[in-house]
């Protein structure tokens, strides 16, 4: 065909919804279109839509966040499960399931926090309920609670200490402090540990609690230099925390040096990740990440907050935030299950869902797009009629009934072993040569891809033929047909060319469905894909990971959306154009 | 009402939805008197003096570590029992404290029993009551709930119609069946109800988006604008004017949608987080365990292929009867999803 031919087709595309009076545009009109000047709004449209897309995107990982919030919040309520531990139920201490409800910032409001804690609030709280003589039962739990803090209670301490002249609160606060400072390996003076020996102690050594000092001290402790006597690191006790974790975290620090701060760190704060020096990088990046996700849900207890954070605080130290807070940074966590970062066991399985969907997508686009056409050239017949039934029967079976009537029959159980069951590889892929690797994939992908092509491809291909149906009963068809033109150009190039926006935008929502898909097809077949990994999360409780994979899988819906918008635009020259959608 | 009589009577005419009706019309009248079909206990009995009507239901715990083997059993002379067709309950794996796994079909199963010694016929039966409790609550929630949206939207557009679109726009996102699955897994007790809720209050924005664009179709069109200038007031308008004409893409979409619920719960059964009801899925989940043994597979397989293609074709006259008779009629989209 000549050129002439093909313009006047795009004419006739783009004219189609327009008045009668503009589709008289002559040829000049038509010219102008594409040249230079109208290129713009063009790519505005392009650059509009993909924004609005991002603020849609913005919008839907919030809600995705709300839900998962919601679902973690459900499963947190049994502590012992979902933890950055084994499943151990009833085996586990007061202090660890404490941690663990702040991990998961049980101990937080849910959206708004108007009693932002730090350390100096937290100590100066539990000494006044020390000096409240009408519950014995709140002493006693701030006098444990005290202890807890360790050297960290102490400037308040001091100096209730000093102020406390009553008999009954002044033995308490020489108790706290005893056991405070015993555990800490403090050499007791002559007369033990009264209350005018700790104000006496404090004084002496308050300089070596200072930054400086501490991070002296902690300097020493990486290097393998453990300070003379009270100098070490056991003296300092909780008071070096915010140090060792800021030296562990350092970008720079070597391994021999990460395991000795975890090591001291678990014997101070009792939460026992060690990093070892030899393990691979990553282990190293879970343990690091482990004693993030601790720092995190701690970090208040150990340090004072500035004026500004304890104002930011009432929004940011809450339970929603945090996971927001996460979700946005794609800082899932650790897996309970792998034992490693959430990010790294998602990412390995990714690709392989990734491939496998797309190779089921494209296959069903193939396959559907040809059929819906052609069924619908033919709409009424029985060509037509039997292949929508079939095309109905194939939407009506579900994936895991194929996937079991399949390895049934070809699998080897019934019949012949023609194809492989589970698995992407051989057992002895490794030594095979390139060639047959990839015909071994291929082999055991198969069925895989079979179970998830053909229910996309009932869906596409009824979609096709009723978006075609729709344009080969308008008019231009008829006009293009009486201008002479081959009844098979006008169904594959005029009548497609309209009937194909639809399916293009249905990609949008087929490509995540597929996700949701593998699923099933992965966990039959286990195949090592999101899907399976989804089902051993929920197997294992790893909510981490479930998360994760919830998210991803939103995401995946984003950018087939996006993809199916872009595609659309590509298609559709009216959508493009604002001017001709009048 | 005659409209109704007249829509059966045009599907019956077509010979695939014909076949389609009754067989959910039969797979309805199961899922009704499944009780009745397939139970542990008799349907009517006098058990040592007392007289027992449908135990299971009016009665639960009366009967208590009993079955229709022991009752048959221990039955004193003057006593007598209506035994259902199927003697078996869908959750009993010991009838008659005899434990049978993977009986094959024939007597006393008829249907063959699974990995536990749940007989299969009565799961099949007990199972078409959970498909078509989820298939039709969780479409019916968000039908009522895309309708109420969706003529908001188009019909008062503005704020309204903006807040519409973002809300479909962040629920058409979520990846449903992992939402599903994982509150299935996180609330552990896996209830019917759960899985009817979430796929009730998570299915209305595709058909939302429907009922909007037909809402603000037929509001321009001049029968909607004679009414108004007659002095027809805003809810008149809607139920009256608007309504009735954007209510059959929605009808088609929500038929296409109570067959990707019923796939949605086999679905949720057979990756094992169906809660202790019995279920197609669950049949399906034991049959995968041991694939040679077929009656598992095969009977559960055959009844969910079978009834959510007769949906599927349900759905595809009522596309068709809307199509007729008008030329300006769009197509609804029908099922995107496949699972």
């Amino acid at each position: 065909m000549s050129r002439r031919d093909r313009t006047d087709d795009r004419g006739e595309m783009s004219r189609r919804d327009r008045t009668d009076d503009r589709g008289e545009m002559s040829r000049r009109d038509r010219t102008d279109d594409r040249s230079n000047k109208r290129r713009w709004p063009e790519i505005w449209m392009v650059v509009r839509g993909l924004i609005r897309r991002l603020g849609m995107g913005a919008a839907a990982l919030f809600g995705i966040s709300l839900v998962t919030f919601f679902l973690v919040n459900l499963a947190a309520r049994q502590p012992e499960v979902g933890a950055a531990g084994t499943l151990r139920p009833g085996g586990m201490s007061a202090e660890e399931r404490e941690n663990l409800r702040r991990t998961f910032g049980l101990d937080l409001p849910v959206f708004i926090n108007l009693h932002v804690m730090d350390r100096g609030r937290r100590v100066r709280k539990l000494l006044v309920d020390l000096a409240d003589s009408k519950h014995p039962a709140k002493v006693h739990r701030a006098e444990a609670a005290l202890v807890r803090f360790g050297t960290l209670a102490f400037p308040e301490l001091a100096k209730h200490l000093k102020k406390a002249q009553s008999g009954s609160v002044r033995v308490r606060l020489e108790r706290v402090a005893r056991s405070i400072l015993t555990h800490a390996g403090w050499v007791a003076p002559v007369g033990g540990w009264r209350g005018d020996a700790v104000v006496a102690w404090w004084q002496d050594k308050e300089p070596r609690f200072h930054q400086g000092a501490i991070e002296r001290v902690v300097a020493d402790v990486g290097a393998g230099r453990p300070g003379p006597g009270e100098y070490g690191l056991m003296r300092l006790g909780r008071r070096a925390v915010p140090a060792l974790i800021g030296a562990l975290l350092a970008r720079g620090a070597s391994a021999v040096a990460r395991q000795r701060y975890s090591l001291a760190l678990g014997r101070i704060t009792g939460h026992r990740i060690l990093c070892e020096p030899g393990a691979p990088k990553p282990e190293l990046r879970a343990c690091l990440g482990s004693w993030k996700d601790y720092w995190r849900s701690q970090e208040t207890r150990y340090r004072d907050l500035s004026s500004w954070e304890r104002f930011a605080g009432v929004v940011t130290r809450t339970r929603y935030f945090r996971w927001l807070a996460r979700m946005v940074t794609g800082d899932f966590g650790a897996s309970s299950y792998y034992r490693r970062r959430v990010w790294d066991v998602i990412m390995d399985r990714l690709p392989v869902t990734v491939a496998l969907s797309l190779a089921a997508l494209i296959l069903a686009y193939l396959i559907a797009v040809p059929v819906g056409v052609w069924s619908a050239s033919r709409r009424g017949g029985w060509p037509d009629r039997v292949l929508g039934s079939s095309l109905l029967v194939l939407y009506a079976m579900p994936s895991y009934v194929v996937a079991l009537a399949l390895i049934l029959f070809l699998g080897g159980i019934r019949g012949p072993a023609l194809f492989p069951t589970s698995g992407l590889h051989s057992l002895s892929a490794g030594d095979y040569p390139w060639g047959s690797g990839v015909l071994d994939l291929i082999w055991h992908a198969a069925l895989p891809v079979l179970c998830l092509c053909y229910g996309t491809l009932a869906v596409i291909a009824r979609y096709q033929r009723a978006s075609m149906a729709n344009v080969l009963g308008q008019e231009f068809i008829l006009a293009a047909r009486s201008r002479g033109i081959p009844a098979r150009r006008v169904l594959w190039r005029h009548g497609l060319r309209n009937g194909i926006i639809p399916v293009v935008n249905l990609l949008g929502l087929e490509l995540p469905q597929l996700v949701s898909g593998a699923v099933i097809v992965e966990t039959i077949f286990d195949i090592p894909g999101m899907g399976n990994l989804a089902m051993i999360a929920i197997w294992h409780r790893d909510l981490n990971v479930l998360m994760g994979v919830i998210t991803v899988a939103a995401l995946f819906t984003l950018v087939g959306l996006a993809l199916g918008d872009l595609l659309t635009l590509w298609a559709d020259p009216r959508i493009r154009r604002p001017e001709a959608r009048t | 009402m005659t409209g109704l009589f007249e829509a059966i009577r045009r599907l019956w005419a077509g010979r695939f939805q014909a076949v389609a009706l009754v067989f959910l019309g039969l797979v309805a009248t199961t899922a009704v008197l499944a009780d009745c079909l397939a139970s542990d206990l008799p349907i009517v009995t006098r058990y040592h003096g007392t007289f027992y009507v449908l135990p299971n239901m009016f009665r639960p715990g009366a009967l208590r570590r009993l079955d229709n083997q022991t009752i048959a059993r221990t039955m004193a002379k003057s006593d007598w029992a209506l035994y259902p067709l199927i003697r078996y309950g869908p959750n009993e794996t010991m009838p008659g404290g005899s434990l049978s796994p993977y009986a094959h079909p024939g007597r006393p199963h008829l249907l063959g029993t699974d990995d536990v010694g749940r007989d299969v016929a009565a799961q099949l039966i007990h199972g078409s009551r959970t498909a078509l409790v989820v298939g039709g609550l969780s479409v019916l929630i968000y039908s009522l709930i895309a309708l109420l949206l969706g003529a908001a939207a188009g019909y008062l557009g503005g704020v309204v119609d903006r807040a519409v679109a973002w809300a479909v726009a962040v629920l058409l996102t979520f990846p449903t069946l992992l939402l599903i699955l994982a509150f299935q897994a996180v609330t552990g007790s896996g209830s019917l109800w759960t899985l009817v809720a979430i796929i009730g209050l998570s299915g209305w924005a595709g058909p939302a988006r429907l009922v909007r664009a037909e809402v603000m179709a037929v509001k321009a069109r001049p029968h909607v604008l004679a009414a108004r200038a007659a002095g027809a007031g805003h809810l008149r308008l809607l139920a009256v004017h608007i309504l009735p004409e954007a209510v059959t893409p929605l009808l088609v979409s929500a038929t296409f949608g109570v067959a990707w619920a019923i796939l949605a719960e086999s679905a949720v059964s057979f990756l094992g987080l169906g809660g202790g009801y019995a279920s197609w899925g669950r049949l399906l989940a034991a049959g995968r365990t041991d694939l040679s043994a077929w009656w598992l597979v095969s009977f559960a397989g055959i009844a969910l292929v079978l009834t959510v293609l007769s949906v599927g074709a349900l759905a595809d006259g009522i596309q068709d009867l809307a199509g007729a008779g008008r030329s300006s009629y769009r197509r609804a989209p029908d099922a995107a999803f496949h699972l």
